[in-house]
């Protein structure tokens, strides 16, 4: 859905079903019903406030930011949701590390290597904020979503709840019982290389070295929204 | 009989306007783990208009009382300047009676709890007349026995004070406390009475009410030393008496010749006595604040107290008065405060109730092959919800079941609880959970999931959104379905389903006989403290049941009574 505030057109709010409210609304049954709704800034470019100023820059946002047509597809429309939380005061939203085995320096990127006992690796992703002591508790994400490349990769005691047309797997994961000291969830959990055939080196391989398989997952945190995408690189 | 003489000066003081306190507030910001124990903190700067929201946003929980500001003559000074020379001679304030005499004491007597008072009361004397039934009723029977010129709907405005025990009214409290028993709590009565004779004017004042009597009996002890030390003293009367000795705050020099006088107000002094939840009773005073000003809030609240609040307007007054060692004629300054203003009572606590947990979602876990339930805490600006609390049923037509409950209550004074959970039921985790892993659920059942919270007042929530989920072993996939949006009350978790709520009668047809069959699943019930709830009237407590048969063709109706003999209890005797 678009909401557009423009005083020459007579559009206010564009609203279109997606194809998921579709399939609902053709079972015919009274089953149809909206429950919620969410709010999404996807739009909008926060870098105007700070070249030009909190009043300048949010007159400049909403005057000039042109707004996306209603979308159809689910998970297009809405990428950057809004959230809800109650501490009005709240200035810092929280972040995530990374840590475990097989990372490089800067912790984004994981090397794994097949047939090798380097096949398997545990990770650690630890919320946390910046110059604050604890974490919001409405911020303490108490489940991950985890994208993984399906061909290559699976986590260990888990099941994916869904793999898309593009053979990425989505699971869903619970955060570790315990918490950090500023109360900020932990998630692990041991990501295991899938058996890769030689003929899948050859068609997946970088175009420079066919030996290696490059990929990418990512971890967002449910409640806070943070999201840690890392490289995995596969060796022969 | 024995009789005394004493003497006794003339009376004389000085009337100075007082303020008026109009109205006070608690309210509550956000929950704190040691609200309980701890004072709010004090903003660090003054409020302003620019800071002020971000101020109210950062105070966990404050105090407010507006205040009608006196008419009299203002200060020359700047508000600020005359603050702070209240502030700095905070110790030089005297009050009229110290200026006016010196053998006299000013009683002020106000009270403040005679709503209480009038409730208790009320109870106390349907308990002697054996009139049961809710306040309603008793006020209805009570009603009967007043002459036509009482105000018979008193009775029924003090149901609210129903809240002290334990249920709570949705009736604007304000339009009670500006009603006539607003009026009579705002009363303040002053009366000065002379030192020696204080004592036995105190016991010898008729009652005219019970709180004005208590208020009386608060002072008793101090009036008592008052009276025995001005009795001890020289009975002689002296020119001394009529000599007012004073510690000003500022001294220029005068003239014999002119004897003149200027008053004017100069700032609001604030004082505050508070009743703590241990026991604990203190006074102190807490601000000054420059006399025009229309509200004061206090920061420094600790919650589940209760506060007084009153003001005294200070005032300067500038006249001739003669050294003590010299006799030198000067021009002097001096700080008297007027009479208390009426004193505005708050209790510190919330009754807000939190709202149901929001997005209520359930996904099947293909590796423990069972269902987990999921939610997120609701927007909830008082940020106090401490518990979660998730629940099942297998159908609409049978009741709620608490699966778990999540304590993660971190307040240093835990609340009290008005349900009882099973200790088995009760998970005590360091941080919220939001999530539920239905170990029990069979792939072959079907089960309707809701979710709950409660604040850390014990005040719990209505129900999330229902949602019914059930296992399609075909498409290998849990199917889900709406059954119920959010905000259903406990005893009602079908309110908001399509269809009657009730079964208002059994309709049938071709009939000619009846069996009626009295078989209870219990036959006795309990409340949580062990006391039957007497659920079944019986043919020895004169209770009878009625069965309506109304024949909708003939529009004709019968009433059957039926009534219950206790065998038991029969046998038992």
């Amino acid at each position: 859905m678009g909401f557009l505030d423009h005083s020459t057109s007579n559009i206010i709010v564009d609203a279109v079903l997606t194809d998921i409210g579709r399939q609902f609304l053709a079972r015919n049954d009274g089953s149809f019903s909206i429950v919620k709704f969410a709010l999404a800034d996807d739009e909008i470019d926060y870098t105007m406030i700070q070249k030009y100023g909190r009043i300048v820059g949010k007159e400049k946002i909403e005057k000039n930011t042109p707004i996306f047509e209603a979308q159809t597809i689910a998970g297009l429309a809405l990428k950057y949701r809004c959230v809800s939380i109650s501490n009005p005061n709240l200035t810092k939203m929280s972040s995530m590390t990374i840590t475990g085995e097989g990372l490089d320096s800067s912790g984004t990127t994981l090397s794994m290597t097949a047939s090798s006992t380097t096949s398997s690796r545990l990770l650690t992703f630890t919320q946390s904020v910046v110059g604050e002591n604890l974490v919001d508790v409405e911020l303490r994400d108490q489940q991950f979503l985890v994208k993984v490349p399906n061909n290559f990769v699976q986590i260990a005691g888990a099941a994916p709840d869904y793999v898309d047309v593009d053979n990425v797997a989505y699971y869903t994961l619970l955060r570790s019982p315990t918490t950090t000291a500023a109360g900020g969830s932990v998630l692990s959990f041991t990501l295991v290389l899938k058996s890769i055939t030689d003929t899948q080196f050859s068609v997946f391989g970088t175009s420079s070295d066919k030996t290696i398989i490059k990929a990418v997952a990512s971890v967002t945190g449910m409640q806070s929204g943070a999201v840690k995408d890392f490289n995995i690189t596969i060796s022969k | 009989m024995k009789a005394s003489t004493f003497t006794s000066n003339v009376l004389s003081r000085i009337s100075l306007e007082k303020p008026v306190i109009t109205e006070g507030k608690f309210t509550y910001g956000y929950f704190t783990p040691d609200e309980a124990v701890t004072e709010g903190p004090v903003p660090g700067t003054q409020l302003t208009r620019e800071n002020s929201r971000t101020q109210l946003l950062l105070s966990p929980r404050r105090n407010t009382i507006a205040i009608m500001p006196t008419s009299s003559k203002r200060t020359s000074l700047s508000s600020e300047k005359a603050v702070s020379l209240v502030k700095e001679n905070i110790n030089k304030l005297y009050s009229s009676e110290d200026i006016g005499n010196t053998g006299a004491t000013t009683i002020a007597s106000q009270d403040t709890n005679v709503l209480d008072r009038a409730y208790q009361l009320i109870l106390r004397a349907a308990e002697s007349r054996e009139i049961e039934g809710n306040f309603t009723d008793i006020a209805a029977d009570l009603g009967l026995s007043l002459p036509d010129s009482v105000d018979k709907s008193l009775l029924q405005e003090l149901g609210v004070r129903y809240a002290s025990a334990g249920a709570q009214f949705a009736v604007d409290r304000n339009r009670i406390e500006s009603g006539k028993f607003g009026q009579a709590r705002s009363f303040t009565s002053t009366t000065v009475v002379a030192d020696k004779f204080a004592l036995d004017i105190v016991l010898n004042t008729p009652q005219a009410s019970p709180g004005a009597s208590e208020a009386l009996q608060e002072v008793r002890n101090d009036v008592a030393a008052v009276q025995s030390i001005a009795r001890q003293e020289n009975q002689q009367i002296s020119s001394n008496d009529y000599i007012t000795v004073v510690d000003p705050v500022s001294v220029k020099a005068g003239s014999a010749k002119t004897f003149d006088y200027d008053i004017s107000a100069l700032a609001n002094v604030v004082y505050r006595k508070e009743h703590r939840a241990n026991g604990i009773t203190s006074t102190k005073l807490l601000s000054v604040i420059p006399v025009d000003s229309q509200n004061f809030t206090d920061f420094q609240v600790m919650y589940g107290t209760q506060y007084h609040y009153w003001i005294h307007t200070v005032y300067v007054m500038r006249t001739s008065a003669i050294t003590a060692n010299t006799g030198q004629v000067v021009t002097v300054d001096i700080l008297l405060q007027s009479e208390p203003s009426n004193t505005i009572s708050i209790h510190s606590s919330e009754t807000v109730p939190p709202p149901p947990p929001a997005d209520i979602a359930i996904r099947w876990d293909y590796y423990e092959r069972k269902p987990v339930v999921t939610w997120s805490f609701p927007p909830n600006p008082q940020r106090d919800i401490k518990y979660f609390q998730v629940f099942k049923r297998a159908s609409v037509n049978e009741p709620f079941e608490l699966q778990v409950e999540y304590d993660f209550n971190d307040s240093l004074v835990k609340p009290k609880r008005y349900e009882s959970i099973e200790p088995t039921n009760t998970k005590p985790v360091d941080t919220p959970v939001l999530s539920f892993v239905d170990a029990n659920f069979k792939k072959e059942s079907t089960a309707i999931y809701a979710v709950a919270c409660v604040d850390a007042r014990g005040l719990v929530s209505n129900y999330s959104a229902q949602i019914e989920a059930s296992f399609d072993k075909i498409r290998n996939r849990l199917s889900t379905k709406y059954v119920s949006p959010g905000n259903a009350p406990r005893p009602y978790p079908n309110v908001f389903l399509r269809g009657d709520l009730f079964l208002d009668s059994i309709v049938t047809k071709n009939k000619r006989r009846i069996k009626a069959y009295f078989d209870p699943e219990y036959l006795k019930l309990v409340d949580r403290f062990g006391n039957d709830m007497k659920l079944f009237g019986t043919v020895d407590d004169g209770t009878s049941y009625k069965i309506s048969v109304i024949d909708t063709d003939r529009a004709e109706d019968l009433v059957v009574d039926m009534s219950i003999t206790d065998l038991l209890r029969t046998k038992a005797d």
